[in-house]
């Protein structure tokens, strides 16, 4: 037994090692840093190339735009101290506040602001968030190179700035308040001159220590113009999965986890943890849509019976925890044009099954229903599919590869298929025109193939309306039209829930990430 | 020691054509699957135009053929491309990202190496007994768990539950590598193990252990100088091949794990479909695995007179 025994004496030093390793480990529970995550590394720092919500969560720490949004989704001046348009809706005139400091010391100006916009909308830089500014007068000449500057685009002086659009557009203001449009230096666009990855901006936190894969360090700009942020610094870790998410959450390695409909009812249902949950709307709408040019889905009676053949109420309780909102139209709640009072598809089969048999259609009636292969949405299919065989419809489902079902919606090739889509910007004509406009067929949103003179010429009402209230109305009543000529099979909007650690306060759930500039945030240190 | 040149040449220059193969099977499968990457990069939203002109710039309006071409042309000069995502070049963000996988595919193919070794043998020289029967079930068990079973299991309780160790890297450091290496190295000592307690078992039985037993030689010296060399070589292949495996990334491990190393950046690449940064990932692990069979093939000549002999006169 020698060998065993000089064995023995081998391991213990070395298993007591590896405790000691991590007995040492560390808690991030005793620093004032507010410890976020993310589920991968952000692309990019900078607003031109940015495309996802993560990176506009980012973005809306280290930069200003000329206007943002409020808690409440109103829009207010930012950098610009005030703003007036013009009695024609054409052009927009910004006032800069003065002595606002970029956090490389510099202070900005209307060049800055110019700068910024050519930047995004140039042919060199191709953004993906071009788009955005493609209202401005003179911007095709220049996006396409035909033209070297922005007709719309003029610096009146150091701290004034002049845009002119193409033609009036009412939800301009809520572009500019876009992640994509936050105001970049021009003298010193990076901190520092061999890394591209300290961008420069004029927001509450500057970028301070970027380790790829792991974490994403900010420290707070005390410079700020609206105040010092409460807390020491802001944190980012990268977390890639949901279940290292969860346990980094539980061992405090960081405040604040994202909910999920695996692990919602977990932890709603536990008294520990209940009251640390927040939830708010998240600007969104998922749906089954129809190709509205196939036959026999061109016919609104058929779209309206699938409508009436879904309990939707079961779905969202057994599948969603109840977190969302049936939608009775494609605005979701939270944004000025949700109608609650509206009028919904109530799950009612016989009557599905008397419209149906009034268009004539041979029962059973065989369909298919295209989708991606994710297991929480193919559960709900699935059960809709089961709703559907009371009425006789026979639905087939067809998994498919993401980039190979968007292709094939965008080419019209699927009778139906299920999607959800995600406000770009929080007004409710990004609800509207790019989803029922017939000029955005395919890739621009309208995948539905949906085509309504009435519906074309109210949106484009809708976007040279200027007076709040009217235009308001008139998305109401877009909304109500569509519902009823039932594009879609609606199902919700859902929500989004948080659950955060007890040392945080200040906290408030928004609907859209970019609201969040962290200068309210506190934490209770033991 | 004589160094075989020729065979270690003639292995080097097969590695091309194997890594041709592979650049054209990874390019092709990559290309014919459907999404547009230019489309990927410019949005939804981007006019025609602007779309036109970036599959300039990526050369997607070209044949597959000529694309295929230009790739090869990069490729001569170690350019993999950029990734579609953060835009930088994927070569560079692999290698920086090496490091860590290195570091935790070496601590696990020790440990793996130490413990399988230890308990191969230990089970070999005990054979039929206690601990022979004992270890041979665990080495089952070991081989039995899969890995993210193993990786949650050992979060659960060592992180969670009595909070000993992080359950996920927040920078590359030892406290944070301990959890992914058992994960990692357990499967692989399990393999170890059983590997060296039959080769062990096939030397026990030869006449030289016998005579060596015979001079008085301790049983240590026995076992570690007349028994273990000599039963280096399967152990070695194991051990070659699931370390060229780790170097490729362990993606579930290195994921479970939050480890910064290239399996979980390919994973994620997968995820987001960065296809430079895939097709970059399937070319360097082509000339891992490669690169790490020809050291393994090199180690057999080190072990055996026999094949050294063979690589020196050409028989190979």
């Amino acid at each position: 037994m020698d060998v065993v025994k000089r064995a023995v004496f081998f391991l213990i030093p070395f298993f007591l090692i590896i405790l000691g390793c991590g007995v040492s480990s560390k808690s991030n529970k005793d620093k004032n840093i507010f410890v976020d995550y993310l589920s991968s590394n952000p692309g990019t720092l900078d607003p031109c190339f940015g495309v996802d919500v993560d990176e506009a969560r980012i973005q809306a720490k280290i930069f200003n735009g000329l206007v943002r949004y409020d808690s409440d989704l109103r829009i207010i001046p930012d950098l610009a101290e005030g703003f007036s348009i013009s009695e024609d809706g054409k052009t927009y005139t910004f006032k800069l506040r003065k002595n606002v400091k970029f956090h490389s010391g510099h202070t900005l100006s209307s060049a800055d602001v110019i700068f910024t916009f050519k930047r995004l909308m140039s042919k060199q830089t191709a953004s993906s968030r071009a788009w955005v500014l493609d209202q401005i007068l003179g911007f095709d000449e220049f996006n396409s190179g035909k033209a070297n500057e922005i007709v719309g685009l003029k610096a009146m002086d150091n701290l004034r700035i002049e845009i002119t659009l193409k033609k009036p557009f009412s939800p301009f203001l809520g572009l500019l308040a876009m992640p994509a449009c936050y105001i970049l230096s021009k003298e010193k666009l990076y901190l520092s001159d061999d890394s591209k990855k300290l961008i420069n901006g004029t927001g509450p936190f500057r970028v301070d220590v970027w380790n790829e894969d792991l974490s994403l360090d900010f420290a707070t700009n005390k410079d700020y113009f609206a105040g010092k942020p409460e807390i020491s610094g802001y944190r980012f870790r990268i977390l890639s999965q949901t279940g290292v998410q969860e346990s980094a959450f539980l061992t405090g390695g960081s405040d604040i986890l994202e909910l999920r409909d695996v692990n919602f009812n977990r932890f709603y249902n536990d008294a520990k943890y209940k009251k640390y949950i927040k939830t708010a709307s998240a600007l969104n709408v998922y749906y089954i849509g129809f190709n509205c040019q196939k036959k026999p889905y061109d016919d609104p009676r058929l779209r309206q019976a699938f409508n009436y053949a879904i309990d939707r109420k079961l779905l969202l309780k057994a599948y969603k925890n109840n977190q969302g909102i049936l939608a009775h139209g494609s605005i979701p709640p939270g944004l000025p044009g949700y109608d609650e009072s509206a009028q919904a598809y109530l799950y009612d089969p016989a009557r599905a099954k008397k419209l149906l048999t009034q268009m004539g259609v041979s029962l059973p009636f065989k369909t298919s229903v295209w989708m991606k292969p994710n297991q929480e949405n193919l559960d709900i299919v699935q059960a809709i599919q089961d709703q559907l065989k009371k009425v006789q419809i026979d639905l087939q489902i067809k998994k498919i590869d993401w980039a190979m079902l968007k292709e094939a919606i965008n080419n019209g090739e699927p009778e139906m298929y299920f999607l959800a889509w995600f406000a770009d910007y929080p007004d409710a004509e990004n609800f509207l025109a790019p989803l029922f406009h017939s000029q955005n067929w395919g890739n621009g949103g309208n995948r539905a193939r949906f085509k309504n003179n009435e519906i074309d010429a109210l949106i484009e009402k809708s976007q040279k309306e200027l007076q709040h209230s009217k235009r308001i109305a008139i998305y109401k009543e877009i909304d109500k039209k569509v519902y009823q000529l039932a594009p879609w099979v609606y199902l919700w909007h859902e929500s989004k829930s948080v659950l955060l650690s007890p040392r945080v306060q200040g906290y408030v759930q928004t609907p859209i990430p970019h609201v969040l500039k962290g200068l309210k945030l506190k934490l209770a240190i033991k | 020691m004589k160094v075989p040149w020729i065979f270690i040449l003639r292995r080097t220059v097969f590695l091309f054509p194997v890594l041709l193969g592979v650049s054209f099977i990874a390019f092709v499968i990559l290309n014919i699957l459907p999404g547009d990457p230019a489309l990927m990069l410019v949005g939804e939203r981007a006019s025609k135009v602007t779309l036109e002109n970036m599959r300039k710039k990526m050369g997607l309006d070209k044949s597959l053929i000529q694309q295929y071409g230009i790739y090869l042309k990069k490729l001569l000069v170690l350019d993999l491309g950029n990734s579609l995502v953060s835009r930088e070049p994927v070569l560079g963000a692999l290698l920086k990202r090496l490091p860590a996988t290195v570091l935790l595919a070496s601590a696990s193919i020790v440990v793996a190496s130490l413990l399988g070794i230890f308990c191969g043998t230990l089970c070999a020289i005990y054979r039929g007994g206690y601990i022979d029967m004992f270890l041979t079930s665990l080495t089952l068990l070991g081989i039995s768990m899969p890995v993210f079973w193993v990786g949650l299991m050992l979060i659960l309780i060592f992180a969670v539950t009595w909070q000993i160790f992080p359950p996920s890297t927040e920078e590359v450091g030892l406290e944070y590598l301990i959890l992914p290496v058992l994960t990692l190295s357990m499967r692989s000592a399990s393999y170890i193990a059983r590997i060296t307690r039959t080769s062990v078992l096939d030397v026990l039985s030869l006449d030289h252990v016998r005579t060596a037993r015979a001079k008085g030689l301790t049983p240590m010296t026995v076992t570690l100088k007349h028994v273990l060399f000599n039963a280096f070589i399967p152990i070695i292949t194991v051990v070659g091949l699931d370390f060229a495996s780790y170097l490729n990334g362990s993606v579930i491990t290195e994921t479970i794990f939050n480890w910064p190393g290239v399996g979980r950046y390919t994973m994620n690449a997968i995820l987001q479909r960065d296809y430079p940064v895939v097709q970059g990932m399937v070319i360097l692990g082509a000339f891992v695995f490669v690169s790490m069979n020809l050291l393994v093939d090199l180690s057999y000549g080190i072990l055996d007179p026999k094949i050294r002999d063979d690589y020196l006169q050409g028989r190979f």
